[in-house]
């Protein structure tokens, strides 16, 4: 039973950050419907202000606070230039930030160099759990990850610009002509999600390999997570998050690392045959 | 110089001629007949001593999975064929190298490797970085064309042909002395074996095992993880249960940085002692320096060897490419790869392949990481081994932390030929 707890733990540790990226994926992906090919890149730009950060300060934990302003900053700038004139048009957005995410990576490369970069551990001492010694930085990230999905949850449920952004979802006209600045609902929002993810990757800057392309199996994963959980409620990308990251975790314990991901891969194609609106999605009205 | 000067003197004169060629072709308005004369003058021209360039193609990984180990792969390539052309050229011609991306990804790389022969025409093939590259590549591409292919990575060996060279250590080079040394020298006796789910790990951990057993070893675990693995976390609960005295990881690419990271964290370096054939000047610089003193690394180059070769080596490298640039023992090995073809040519005083390929296994010659001769049964090179230790002064930049505590000379290559890759 400690067994299954602890793997739970390592799941959900790493899964709370996965729950972040996703959030960020299925908020632009939900309200915007907009599939955000760059969404890997924004991430690993996360991970890069953080090196840069303690290259100039020194400190990780500024990184790490500091991540989410700039890449939320990016983010807006990507809506403002490439994205808003896009709307309504998928597949030329796929194919526009798929280009940002080309420029991105390029662009850190020519700046930093191609190889792998290293970051400090912020927080390198274990906590006893269940008897057996733990990472604490693994429980900060958990703790992080919850903390963001009920702040993200209280910001669209709970605030004013909440509303405008869900009204703005449900339909663009109405919402504008009660006087939503929908424009403006979209930067945000595009921007939001863009911080979650810069912020992820400064958190798992430590714990991955940061180098340019660290974005790409992050983007894999978590467009899974949206598809697994569907995209309309915050909620099903937490339960997606969940599924992927605590199910990889717990089965490749119990078997190994290419049968989890075999297992976990065939449960996601079974959720979505079953439910192809996701665990928790809407139903198409 | 004056050598140089001539050959371009002699380049301008049939570009000269050429031109005039064409011009008065066209002018006689004869254009059919007149441009069949011209290709038979161009095809002379191909046969002529001291002709056409000799083609070499080079496949590196530029992009994708294992681009990071592609830069210095090319930058070798390209340094020895500019030292080569420098020093007059092979038999007097020039070489000229084309270099093509394979995207980490065997179908690309097959892709390209088709596209040098056939559309290129090149006279030699050398590259690849990953095991499952090299067998598409070897068995979809070069066997079938008869086209010379010399790989310079490290890998599980089993290739055999006429046609194929190996200038990277096998597993016989690399860990068969090397796991016997941690057993006897830092007293050793249990073995993790963590690794990539693909060739290269799983055909040389069965190296690691026959090696760990015939020495007194034990082995208390092995497991792979698919490529591109984000978290380790429940590999890293099992080693810290199975409490290994040494822990040997075989991921590629960025998932060795990963890997190692996540150990990091866990705290299990300071439990079991951190020994891998995998180990190198690239990977170490992204793991915090203090926690990485007294790992182990067993390969056939390190840049940190104390030779006067290899210091002029490393001197030559950094002028032309930078004076913070590092390569591993893979990007080395295309140095020695594109001199052994130049070697050989010489050797056999003949640019016919056949030629070539018995001047290759005739040569020695001396190359950074020591002495090279081709052994004839494997058409491997005869190898040193050299175990490092990280040296515990922080300080120093990380490719000369790399500390050479045993060197094992002048190894003969030994493998099984295979049909099909391992595992």
């Amino acid at each position: 039973m400690d067994q299954v707890i602890l793997q739970g733990l390592n799941g959900l540790s790493l899964a709370g950050i996965l729950a972040l990226v996703a959030l960020g994926l299925g908020v632009t992906f939900g309200l915007l419907g907009v599939i955000n090919l760059a969404h890997g890149e924004l991430f690993m730009l996360g991970a890069y202000t953080v090196l840069v950060v303690h290259r100039a300060t020194g400190s990780v934990w500024l990184g790490i606070a500091l991540a989410p302003l700039v890449v939320g900053a990016v983010g807006a700038v990507i809506e403002r230039v490439v994205v808003k004139r896009l709307y309504g048009r998928p597949f030329d957005t796929l194919l526009a930030t798929w280009a940002v995410s080309v420029v991105l990576r390029q662009a850190i490369t020519l700046w930093q160099g191609g190889g792998y970069q290293p970051i400090p551990h912020p927080i390198t001492t274990s906590v006893p759990v269940f008897g057996v010694q733990y990472p604490a930085y693994r429980l900060a990230l958990l703790g992080l990850g919850a903390v963001c999905l009920v702040l993200v949850g209280l910001l669209l449920y709970r605030t004013r610009l909440g509303v405008q952004a869900r009204a703005a979802i449900q339909n663009r006209e109405v919402a504008a002509a009660m006087g939503v600045n929908v424009g403006a609902v979209d930067t945000l929002m595009f921007s939001l999600g863009a911080a979650m993810a810069g912020l992820a990757g400064a958190a798992m800057g430590p714990l991955v390999t940061v180098n340019p392309s660290m974005g790409l199996p992050i983007l894999a994963s978590s467009f899974f997570v949206v598809i697994l959980g569907g995209t309309g409620r915050l909620l099903g990308v937490a339960a997606g998050a969940a599924i992927i990251g605590g199910g990889q975790a717990v089965a490749s314990f119990f078997t190994n690392p290419v049968v989890a991901q075999v297992a976990v891969l065939l449960l996601a194609v079974l959720v979505i045959r079953v439910a192809p609106q996701g665990v928790f999605g809407r139903r198409p009205a | 110089m004056e050598g140089l000067s001539e050959l371009r003197d002699e380049f301008m004169e049939r570009l000269m001629s050429r031109r005039e060629f064409m011009r008065r072709a066209t002018a006689l308005g004869l254009s059919l007949p007149a441009a069949a004369a011209f290709l038979a003058a161009c095809q002379r021209e191909r046969g002529e001593a001291g002709g056409e360039p000799i083609r070499m193609g080079a496949l590196v990984p530029l992009s994708g999975v294992t681009e990071i180990l592609g830069p210095p792969m090319r930058n070798n390539a390209m340094l020895a064929v500019e030292e080569i052309n420098q020093a007059g050229g092979i038999l007097g011609r020039r070489v000229d190298l084309l270099v093509e991306d394979t995207a980490s990804d065997p179908d690309t790389a097959v892709e390209k490797a088709r596209k040098l022969i056939r559309q290129d025409q090149v006279d030699v093939i050398v590259g690849v970085l990953t095991s499952a590259e090299r067998w598409a590549v070897a068995l979809s591409a070069t066997i079938p064309a008869q086209m010379i292919y010399i790989n310079p990575t490290y890998y599980e060996g089993g290739i055999c042909d006429r046609y194929f060279f190996n200038v990277g250590a096998l597993p016989n080079q690399q860990i068969e002395p090397f796991v016997p040394w941690l057993i006897e020298q830092k007293g050793v006796r249990t073995f993790y074996l963590g690794g990539s789910d693909y060739a290269w790990p799983r055909g040389s951990f069965e190296a690691v095992k026959r090696a760990a057993q015939a020495a007194g070893g034990q082995i208390v675990g092995e497991e792979y993880s698919p490529l591109g693995t984000s978290d380790f976390a429940p590999t890293l609960r099992r080693i810290a249960d199975a409490k290994p005295d040494v822990i040997y990881p075989l991921y590629a690419g960025a998932d060795g940085v990963t890997f190692l990271n996540q150990l990091i964290n866990f705290g299990l370096h300071r439990e079991s002692l951190v020994a891998s054939s995998a180990l190198s000047e690239l990977v170490l610089p992204a793991l915090p320096p203090e926690e990485t003193v007294g790992w182990l690394a067993s390969f056939e180059y390190f840049m940190s060897i104390d030779t006067p070769e290899n210091k002029d080596f490393v001197r030559r490298y950094r002028e032309r490419f930078g004076q913070k640039e590092i390569m591993d023992a893979i990007g080395e090995s295309m140095y020695t790869a594109v001199y052994l073809y130049a070697r050989g040519a010489e050797h056999a005083r003949s640019l016919e392949k056949d030629a070539v390929v018995d001047g290759m296994l005739a040569v020695q010659f001396e190359d950074p990481k020591g002495t090279i001769r081709i052994d004839g049964e494997t058409h491997c090179a005869f190898l040193n081994d050299y175990v490092a230790e990280i040296s515990a002064d922080t300080s120093l930049p990380p490719e000369e932390r790399f500390e050479i505590v045993q060197t094992f000379e002048g190894i003969q290559p030994k493998q099984e030929c295979l049909e099909e890759p391992p595992g």
